[in-house]
This record gives C-alpha cells, structure tokens and sequence, in this order.
C-alpha cells in the first residue's frame, strides 16, 4: 500500500520558512543573544518569588529607580544598587518578613570570612551587612549564614552527575540547619537547570532529593511551573528562629 | 545547515550552539545508520531534514525558550508594584522588547504549528531520546 505524503515530502519548504523566520528577526537574536544567561537566571528569580506569592505571601519591589528594577548580574557590587523584592506574610499575628536577593554574598556557616555567592538567596529582612574581611582588600556586602533562609543556584545546562554531586556540599557549608520552626516554609536549597534529566540524571537527582533533603529541579524550559507550582512536591524548610 | 539557524547569532552563542551540534551529529548519525528499523527507519530515509530538525531543535532550547522566558518575567514582574522596566547590566528590557519577543515566538509557533511538530521534539535530553521521538513523530505522519 502507497504511503501517504508525509510532512517533509519537500523538506526544503520548511528551512526555507525557518531562514525567512531568521532573517526576519535577525536584528531581535543578535541584540538579545548576548543576554541568554542573564534572562535564564531571571526567569529562575521570577519562578522562586512566584513560589512565594502561591503561598500566601505579599511580594513588593524594593530599591527600583523610577520604576526600573535593577537586577543584578554579577558577584560584584553593592546591593543598595540594585532592586529585590521583599515578601512578607502574617502568620498567626506574627508579621514573617524576608528578601529576595540576586548574587548575594553568604558568609560560611562555620568559618567567618569565607564567601559563596548563591544565584538567588532569600534572607531575612534587613539582613545585609557591608563588611571588610581580610580576605579580600574591597569592602563587600554580605549576609550571615544565620539569616540565610535558602538558597539557590542556577545553571542553564543539561544535568551531568559532577554538577548534581557538587551541589551537595554547599548547603552543608553554608546553610545554618538549626533552629528552625515550620510555621513558615521555605523551599530546600534547589539546584534549577534548564536541562531534562535523561534516565541515570533522573535517578541521581531522587537519591540526592531524599538523603540530602534538596532539590534538584529540572526541564524548567519545559515546566517552569516545577519550582512554584504546588502540583509538583518538593522538599521544604522552616524558617530559622 | 547549522550555520543558518547560527548566523545571526553573537559569536559566544553561536559556537555554543555549534559544537553542541557537532557533538551530537556523529552519534545521531549512528543511530539513523543502525538497523534497528523500528527506532529509527525514518529518521535514516528523511536524513537531511532530520539533521536540520535537531538543529533547530538546539537553536530553540537556547535561544526561543530563553527569549520568552524573559518575556514572560517581564511580565511578571509588571504586575507587581510600580516595575515598568528591567536594567540588566547597562541595557533596559522594556514594553518594545517584550512586544518584539512576543511577535518573533508566535510566529516560530506558527512554523512548527504548519508543519505539526511537536514541542516536545524540540525539548529533548538526550540524543537518543531526540532520535527516538522524531522518528515516532515522522512515522506518525506516514502512518
């Protein structure tokens, strides 16, 4: 029995469509493409203030310049140069109020004066310091591990086994574990990447989730509605008290 | 055929995109060249253009799906107080920005809609996975 036509009988129609698209838009790709990176962990940033408001909290813009946020795109910098949001809930009568940051400095949990910028930290409120650590010869601002909530790290790659492995060990320098109260939740420190998982990623990713207590979440060009979406279970933290 | 999806491309991004291809090619070509027929027939008689499709395939993962997500954070962002614009590093992303992304996606969406191809093709994991779902995808279209 003769096959039907199939859709790239003249496969040349649909290059064609596709490099009148490019010519087309040339001018967006070359203006835009240099920010490939940046807009990824921004829409990260986006996804981890979304989960916040789909539970219940108030997010407010701080810090915009008439009406321009400034999103930090590098370790670099002053904070008081640059927006973040706060967010605050009313639990109980109790106001529970923290910030949303970008490239934020974290001090060690347990060595003072040692440093790692987490992509996406949420602290609390007013938590910021500017300090002068002998390790470095510039003043920096940073915030404590003690007011440090969670965090997360963003990588716009396909997951490997050396990255998902890696990440382990930051929350356990850097994360203070206790005191912490489950009246307020927040999400485990996350890992959010771009890629899907193929079948060994997969597997690593559940084993690190369940004896780690993080998150490793995946495919967020896919499904983005993976980090703030209450459809897909993720691990938890308390607020620290 | 890489270079057209590539072209217009800041050279950072545009070599990214390139050995990305480069290192998947040889091993997709394996899979066409393999006589394991149910898997793969398809993408071994409709070679060239499947080449292409896994082309555009990484063009879209790190370029369209990017693009839009800023959009839609712009968006986003919007909605909450008084925000009207984004500075990221010294450029403002602004109303004209997102409207001019908005317009490029839809018509990408109209493309891939007139030739009814899945957006899971295009969001693959693994070579394997993409070799498999485009051939199920081409089979489908001569079933």
């Amino acid at each position: 029995m003769p096959r039907r036509k199939g859709p790239f009988k003249d496969a040349s129609i649909l290059i064609r469509d596709i490099e009148l698209f490019l010519t087309k838009h040339s001018s967006l790709f070359k203006s835009q493409g240099t920010r490939i990176s940046h807009f990824f962990e921004m829409s990260c940033y986006n996804y981890v203030v979304k989960f916040y408001e789909n539970n219940g909290f108030i997010v407010s813009p701080q810090n915009l310049k008439v009406g321009v946020f400034r999103y930090k795109i590098s370790a670099t910098g002053n904070p008081d140069n640059f927006s973040y949001f706060l967010i605050s809930k009313n639990v109980k009568g109790s106001l529970y109020e923290f910030e949303v940051h970008h490239n934020l400095s974290i001090e060690c949990a347990h060595e003072s004066d040692i440093f790692y910028t987490a992509d996406i930290s949420v602290i609390k409120k007013d938590s910021i310091e500017r300090i002068n650590p002998p390790t470095y010869s510039a003043r920096r601002s940073s915030c404590k591990s003690v007011n440090l909530e969670t965090f997360f790290e963003v990588k716009h790659l396909s997951p490997f086994p050396e990255l998902l492995f890696s990440f382990t060990g930051i929350p356990d320098s850097f994360l203070t574990k206790n005191p912490r109260s489950n009246i307020v939740q927040h999400l485990a420190p996350s890992l959010l990447m771009s890629g899907r998982a193929n079948f060994h990623a997969e597997k690593i990713k559940k084993y690190l989730e369940n004896r780690y207590g993080i998150n490793i979440i995946l495919n967020l060009f896919g499904t983005p509605s993976a980090v703030y979406s209450k459809k897909y279970p993720k691990q938890k933290i308390g607020t620290l008290s | 055929m890489i270079s057209a999806l590539t072209q217009n491309l800041p050279p950072q991004l545009s070599s990214q995109i390139q050995e990305q291809y480069d290192a998947l090619v040889p091993v997709f070509r394996a899979y066409a060249n393999s006589d394991n027929d149910k898997y793969y027939l398809e993408i071994r008689n409709n070679y060239d253009i499947s080449c292409f499709i896994l082309g555009l395939a990484i063009f879209y993962k790190s370029v369209i799906i990017p693009l839009r997500e800023a959009s839609s954070c712009f968006n986003d962002f919007r909605s909450k107080g008084d925000i009207r614009e984004i500075q990221i590093g010294k450029y403002i992303f602004s109303n004209s920005d997102e409207r001019r992304i908005k317009n490029m996606y839809n018509e990408l969406l109209e493309i891939l809609a007139k030739y009814n191809i899945p957006e899971h093709v295009l969001l693959f994991s693994d070579i394997k996975d993409f070799a498999r779902n485009l051939n199920a995808y081409l089979d489908n279209k001569y079933a």
